[in-house]
């Protein structure tokens, strides 16, 4: 009876003191600046499971289950080292992850928009003239040529002073096609596409009818620890070394 | 298995020092004497929580946070994007001088940001209440924006509105005009039988002694022709086939002719492609569904007067 008491009792001990250092865990998780703590592999290994929780529950179904996006529907590939927003780093995926893109709170990312050039105002906020169909195909075959594929070339050089000049392009992209990370505008020179293969009618599409990709953001549905350990997650697709257990130390 | 218990266990021990300090035995001066230390303190607990200032309060900043103002958090990551934005180093790396300076001005603003709310700033400062009514629409937003529409939820949808999603029309038209002639003039009807008969638009004008109006240049959307030639001429140009040209069309400055060199009407184009506008489109109607509701809701639950000499 006495030995059972003691069972019981030892039982309830370890119970206390696995939940005190798994609650002492998250507290350091969170604590920790969080581009600090991909570096701290104990950390990283209590986190990822975790992380990967929240992730199947709240981004999978855009980004799928292996987080490599979907380009037809203009969802990133989180496992590449392409970064919309940001350089990639755990704080940049976090504040995604918290306040979303274009998700409607006031914190989310949303200085720009691709204007839909094929409409009478292509953005609500710039002052950009449409552009014809002519204009459209020389852009898209100056986005062509500038990716080293071959192009018409006349039609790239008319492009090209669309994109530098009245196309307004070079604003959000940057004359020389490198996009911005700061306002989430992508490269056009990778040959890595957002939106589609890179085809030609898929940039076409894109210029005659823009972009505004949407990421809800988590901040009223996510505690401080599933928005930590999901941006930790989501780093270690594109970082595999972060994601390896804990070795000896 | 039976268990066995000592039978000094259900003999009451005595109400002595010892007898309460004995666990083995039942005691009920012990038992009432615990009951109420522990009614006791709870009381007290919920006493000093009802009617302190403060309120319950915590000593302990939670992970997450920072600081606490008056109990109100001060989000540890917002103040990590503070660092970096301001000093461009990663919250480790700042010195306890950029540390000290960010949360200084954090709490300077959590402090006056709650002296606003003491003096109903709201229902004072018109800047602050239109920034609360935006926010509260952005809230509404975001939360439609939560929901993720399933495949099925997006083509019923798609379904429903199907005219929305076409391709962009487009033509290539040639608007010549006789200036000062009418539009009954039999030279315009012979010109337009030779555009329809296949002669070039040059070729027409410079024959019957048309000119360009200059409204449309080459190859436009549709809602770009539409701009430049004015509704009226636009739908009969839209009307018109690949090499169609229209009757002499009576206008303030002349008669037209339009000569339709290509038109390509828009075509509807399928889910998958218009998949971004119909989760757009699909959003923004629960978007402003939601708002509609929060606004019954709201109304429903307050308790509005409204003078008599308005009602």
């Amino acid at each position: 009876m006495r030995s059972a008491t003691f069972a019981g009792l030892a039982l309830c001990a370890a119970i206390v003191a696995l939940t005190a250092h798994a609650a002492a865990t998250r507290w350091r998780v969170v604590k920790a600046d969080p581009d600090a703590v991909a570096a701290d592999a104990r950390l990283m290994a209590f986190a990822l499971p975790k992380g990967r929780a929240v992730y199947a529950a709240h981004c999978a179904a855009c980004h799928q289950a292996d987080g490599r996006g979907d380009s037809a529907r203009g969802v990133p590939n989180l496992t590449d080292a392409d970064w919309l927003y940001g350089s990639g780093q755990v704080s940049d995926i976090q504040r995604v992850v918290e306040s979303g893109i274009r998700s409607g709170l006031k914190t989310s990312w949303n200085l720009a928009v691709m204007p839909a050039y094929a409409s009478p105002t292509p953005s609500a906020t710039e002052k950009i003239a449409p552009l014809s169909p002519p204009d459209v195909r020389d852009v898209t075959e100056f986005l062509v040529w500038i990716e080293r594929r071959s192009a018409d070339g006349a039609a790239a050089a008319r492009g090209r002073d669309i994109f530098e000049g009245r196309g307004g392009c070079y604003d959000c992209h940057g004359v020389d096609a490198h996009g911005d990370p700061g306002i989430g505008a992508p490269n056009l020179t990778d040959n890595i596409w957002l939106y589609g293969d890179g085809s030609r009618a898929w940039i076409e599409r894109s210029i005659e009818r823009g972009h505004h990709g949407v990421c809800p953001g988590g901040a009223r549905r996510l505690n401080a620890f599933q928005s930590r350990a999901v941006a930790l997650y989501v780093y270690s697709l594109s970082h595999p070394s972060n994601a390896r257990p804990a070795g000896p130390t | 298995m039976s268990s066995q218990t000592s039978p000094a266990a259900h003999r009451p021990a005595p109400t002595t020092l010892e007898g309460l300090l004995d666990l083995r035995r039942a005691n009920t001066p012990r038992t009432f004497f615990l009951l109420a230390l522990g009614a006791t303190i709870g009381l007290t607990l919920a006493g000093i929580g009802l009617f302190t200032a403060k309120g319950t309060s915590t000593f302990i900043v939670p992970a997450e946070d920072v600081a606490l103002v008056n109990q109100h958090p001060i989000n540890r990551t917002d103040y990590d994007a503070a660092i970096r934005s301001l000093f461009g180093v990663n919250p480790s790396a700042a010195t306890p001088a950029q540390r000290r300076q960010v949360l200084d001005d954090m709490i300077r603003e959590e402090l006056f940001v709650q002296r606003g709310l003491e003096l109903d700033m709201p229902s004072v400062d018109p800047d602050v209440r239109s920034a609360l009514v935006s926010a509260v629409e952005a809230q509404v937003a975001a939360d439609a924006l939560t929901k993720q529409p399933t495949d099925a939820e997006l083509r019923a949808y798609y379904i429903q509105h199907q005219d929305k999603y076409a391709s962009f029309g487009v033509m290539t038209v040639r608007d010549l005009v006789a200036a000062g002639k009418r539009a009954t003039d039999p030279q315009l009807l012979q010109a337009a039988q030779a555009l329809r008969q296949g002669v070039s638009p040059d070729a027409v004008a410079a024959r019957f002694g048309l000119k360009d109006s200059g409204k449309v240049s080459g190859e436009e959307y549709y809602f770009a022709a539409r701009i430049h030639l004015g509704d009226g001429l636009f739908d009969i140009a839209r009307a018109l086939r690949n090499g169609g040209a229209s009757d002499p069309i009576a206008q303030p400055d002349g008669a037209h002719i339009l000569a339709m060199i290509r038109n390509v009407a828009p075509q509807p184009i399928a889910f998958e492609q218009a998949r971004e506008q119909v989760l757009d489109d699909y959003r923004r109607a629960a978007s402003a569904r939601l708002e509609k509701g929060d606004e019954v809701f709201l109304r429903k639950r307050a308790n509005i007067l409204i003078a008599k000499d308005l009602q």
